[in-house]
């Protein structure tokens, strides 16, 4: 099938002209592929899928293509390895869609500097596999290392287990190029050097910005030395309340974790599975659903890391934490930090399980409202009669507080009721989650899914700043359209693709 | 034939785990061409919104069925590829050059284009022993017997070697079907199993050992699917080599002094889980050093030279084959160890076209043939 309109078919030509026939295509069989986003196919209906798809290799190609879709107002969307659970990266108005794992190259590994500077597309295991060579390594560490790309990491800042020593994914930025949505190259401050009181600090407004101001074609990034020494350990607690009651006690006391992942039973069950189904090959344990399970670990001089180690214990069996075998939280971290981790083998579900869908809202709250979210989230997922999935906490950098939790849950895409339900849930849960004093942003950006849900976080006067910039950038609004704010996108529905 | 995995199509979470390692998606660099893609394409033709005979050819053909999008999601993501072909071949859409070598092996029983008769040409007169009741039989497949007839040799020197009573099929050894049901020609798979396993079971052999991993991968999982169950036991030769090391039938006499690194191929390991075999024969001749590459076992990269691309995009074929060739040159290894003759083949052809170091490529029976 080719395009319709005069428009796009001159377009394609100009953009075959860029980056010649065999990287550029308008076929069906392209542009229905995406976007693929992890389970979020099923759970939003596409307005209308991509007109064109297209994959440049350098900035300079880059914003060519940004130029042609600016020229013909077309709507253009770059995508990452679009894994986020939120739709961040779904066309709603067909348009240009600009595949930007294409653009992969290490630019250079900076020892002395202790910087990495990078193409948006190069996923993060690769960028780990060079960088362990000269013994460094790039801290954000989500559970799809293997394919998460950098330039989507950044752009929806998602959260690693690294984070609570290292920060998230934009804390590593250090500086940016980006291709604005008239075509214009900028770079946000020195190459090497994150600058910003001498102007106004305007990389921000690119990171976490789901591609809505320009598309990133070089990133800075902090990178560390490998740690010369690692522990870890896992303890079990009664409930995850009191789990979230020791978090608070040890962040207080100047202790850092280099990694902490925290779950309630059945958020944890719901991640080892497959550790269990395929390197220990044996059934899982008992835990209770609504107990608390915490991964921890240090990691620096053995010296500090013991000590460290030693004092987040005590505090822990002050809240009655049970710690669990060695070898197995040794074996479990080996596993989620290893290539095979893969949590989403549905073929390994059971039955029932198999066709649902994840529901996870990125809420995030303040620590001190976290354990009266949780409840809420128990009771609306009881209410509306969807599985949980369980919960998953995670401190989001040194020293800060709030904490991201995700209520998720599982609905079977295919019956129209349960998907309804699903939305009410997600509705719902945001709003309290807002209600407590926290947001909608948490652990990625909202996306599709969760945008109507933004106006209730900002005041108005912060929402109007925000058109403008989004105006003054972006005069024709054609990147990531529907994204942010938009009313088109309010009206998406979770339906399915029929 | 897609209709029958349309259960499992509809499983696809989207989660892309299966693409970091994947060749073709590696290459171009766009969702069609990695499996999830393939999946929500294999979704949309089911429910009908995609017209199959449209499909562009690349995407369908030029993923070479390594199975490592299989092992991140224990999926058959593979076998959805190959019933997509076979859609297609069936409405006349095959690729014109997997076609060709179709025909070929329908009629000359090899997708070579060689005269059947001179399928054991490579094997002494006298050595061509009449079918009869023996120990094991030794299936060449095609590849060791028209295209790299040293591994087929030195497989049979070290059988002699170690006493191994064993006999070949002569005339009666067809193509094992690999590159016809990798390739979307199913129906004519079909006969040349039922063939061959009729073939050996006239004989009452009780083991079959072959040099493939092509052939090997066919026996043990595809001629099951097709509801053809192999009445005997089939073995690669470095699972038997291994045996007749640790009986002590076969004692290496002689020292190779070489650093070499393991290729694991696709069909013997990710699709037949023989990964420790061929390390255990190497480790038993000694002065061999044995220097892992990065991507190895359930990881390893695929050589680029299977599911029908060799033939159908042999530059595309030779491209993957260099990067392979690439890792093993990270290893500081002399030479490259294979237990595929397809594979073999490929990553020499590589080497030869680009120029690449390490130049050698041997079969495990080649450097075991040297020792014993």
């Amino acid at each position: 099938m080719t395009l319709q309109h005069e428009v796009l078919k001159e377009a394609f030509n100009e953009l075959i002209g860029i980056v010649g026939p065999e990287r550029v295509s308008d076929n069906v069989y392209f542009t229905h592929c995406y976007p693929s986003e992890l389970l979020i196919r099923y759970g939003v209906e596409l307005i209308r899928p991509p007109d064109i798809v297209i994959s440049p290799r350098t900035t300079k190609e880059l914003s060519q293509v940004v130029k042609v879709a600016n020229k013909y107002k077309l709507p253009i969307v770059a995508a990452g390895a679009q894994l986020a659970l939120a739709g961040g990266v779904i066309p709603i108005k067909g348009g240009i869609m600009v595949d930007t794992r294409g653009m992969d190259r290490v630019i250079e590994i900076d020892k002395e500097n202790l910087l990495a500077i990078v193409q948006p597309g190069i996923t993060v295991e690769k960028l780990n596999a060079r960088l362990e060579k000269v013994g460094l390594f790039y801290t954000d560490m989500p559970g799809s290392w293997t394919i998460s790309t950098i330039g989507g990491r950044v752009s929806t800042n998602g959260c690693g287990v690294y984070a609570p020593k290292y920060g998230r994914p934009i804390e590593q930025v250090v500086s940016l190029e980006v291709v604005l949505p008239t075509g214009e190259v900028v770079r946000t401050g020195p190459r090497k050097l994150y600058d910003s009181n001498a102007g106004y600090d305007i990389m921000h407004l690119f990171l976490g910005d789901e591609g809505t101001l320009g598309i990133i074609t070089e990133l800075t990034l902090r990178v560390y030395p490998i740690p010369e020494y690692r522990r870890r350990e896992a303890w079990m607690f009664p409930s995850h309340t009191i789990l979230l009651k020791a978090i608070r006690k040890f962040l207080t006391i100047g202790s850092v974790p280099e990694m902490l992942l925290a779950h309630d039973g059945l958020g944890w069950t719901s991640y080892v599975w497959n550790f269990y189904q395929d390197y220990l090959k044996e059934p899982l344990p008992e835990i209770p659903p609504y107990a608390g399970m915490l991964l921890i670990g240090y990691g620096g001089k053995k010296e500090f890391v013991e000590t460290q180690m030693k004092l987040c214990g005590e505090i822990m069996e002050e809240f009655n934490g049970k710690r669990l075998p060695e070898d197995l939280t040794e074996k479990w971290w080996t596993a989620r930090l290893g290539k095979p981790y893969n949590p989403w083998q549905t073929v390994t579900w059971d039955a029932e399980k198999k066709y649902r869908t994840l529901l996870m809202p990125p809420c995030h709250v303040p620590i001190s409202k976290a354990e009266e979210f949780v409840n809420s989230y128990r009771e609306l997922a009881k209410k509306y009669g969807l599985s949980m999935w369980g919960l998953q906490t995670w401190i989001e950098g040194p020293n800060i507080h709030p904490c991201t939790i995700h209520p998720a849950v599982l609905y079977d895409y295919r019956k129209e009721d349960e998907r309804e339900r699903a939305r009410m849930f997600k509705d719902e849960i945001a709003r309290i989650a807002i209600n407590l004093g926290g947001g909608i942003g948490g652990m990625f950006a909202p996306g599709l899914l969760y945008v109507s849900c933004i106006k209730d976080e900002f005041e108005p006067n912060a929402l109007k700043l925000m058109k403008k910039i989004k105006q003054l950038i972006d005069p024709n609004s054609i990147m990531n359209p529907g994204k942010k704010f938009s009313k088109l996108a309010q009206r998406a529905r979770v339906k399915r693709n029929a | 034939m897609l209709e029958k995995y349309v259960d499992y199509v509809l499983m696809c979470s989207g989660c892309a785990y299966c693409l970091p390692m994947c060749s073709s998606f590696d290459r171009f660099k766009l969702e069609p061409y990695g499996a999830r893609g393939l999946m929500t394409i294999a979704r949309l033709i089911l429910e009908g919104k995609l017209d199959l005979t449209i499909i562009p050819p690349d995407i369908i053909y030029t993923c070479p069925n390594c199975g490592y999008c299989d092992t991140r999601c224990r999926g058959e993501n593979t076998d959805v590829l190959e019933a997509l072909r076979a859609d297609l071949v069936k409405k006349g859409k095959g690729l014109p050059k997997h076609i060709g070598f179709g025909e070929w092996a329908e009629k000359g029983h090899n997708p070579y284009y060689e005269p059947h008769e001179e399928r054991f040409a490579w094997l002494p007169k006298i050595e061509r022993k009449i079918p009869k009741k023996a120990e094991c039989i030794y299936f060449a497949g095609c590849t060791s017997a028209y295209r790299i007839q040293s591994i087929a040799k030195a497989t049979v020197n070290v059988l002699n070697t170690a006493g191994v009573d064993f006999i070949t099929l002569g005339e009666e050894e067809w193509c094992c079907g690999s590159p016809l049901l990798r390739t979307g020609q199913r129906y004519l798979a079909e006969e040349l199993a039922k063939h061959n396993l009729e073939a050996i079971e006239r004989t009452g052999v009780e083991s079959v050992v072959m040099s493939c991993a092509g052939c090997y991968r066919v026996f043990k999982r595809d001629y099951p699917k097709l509801g053809l169950k192999p009445d005997f036991e089939v073995l690669h030769t470095t699972e038997l080599f291994r045996e007749l090391l640790s009986e002590g039938r076969l004692k290496p006499k002689k020292k190779i002094e070489m650093k070499i690194t393991y290729h694991d191929p696709c069909h013997l390991g990710r699709h037949g889980g023989v990964y420790e075999p061929p390390r255990d024969v190497i480790k038993n001749i000694s002065g061999l050093e044995l220097l892992e590459m990065t991507w190895i076992k359930e990881e390893t990269r695929c050589c680029g030279a299977g599911g029908g691309v060799k033939s159908g995009y042999p530059n595309l074929a030779l491209e993957w084959a260099q990067a392979r060739v690439a890792d093993a040159e990270l290893t500081g290894a002399q030479a490259i160890v294979s237990a595929c003759p397809f594979c073999q083949r490929n990553l020499s052809d590589a080497i030869e076209t680009y120029g690449l170091t390490p130049s050698k490529v041997y079969d495990i029976s080649e450097l075991l043939a040297q020792v014993v």
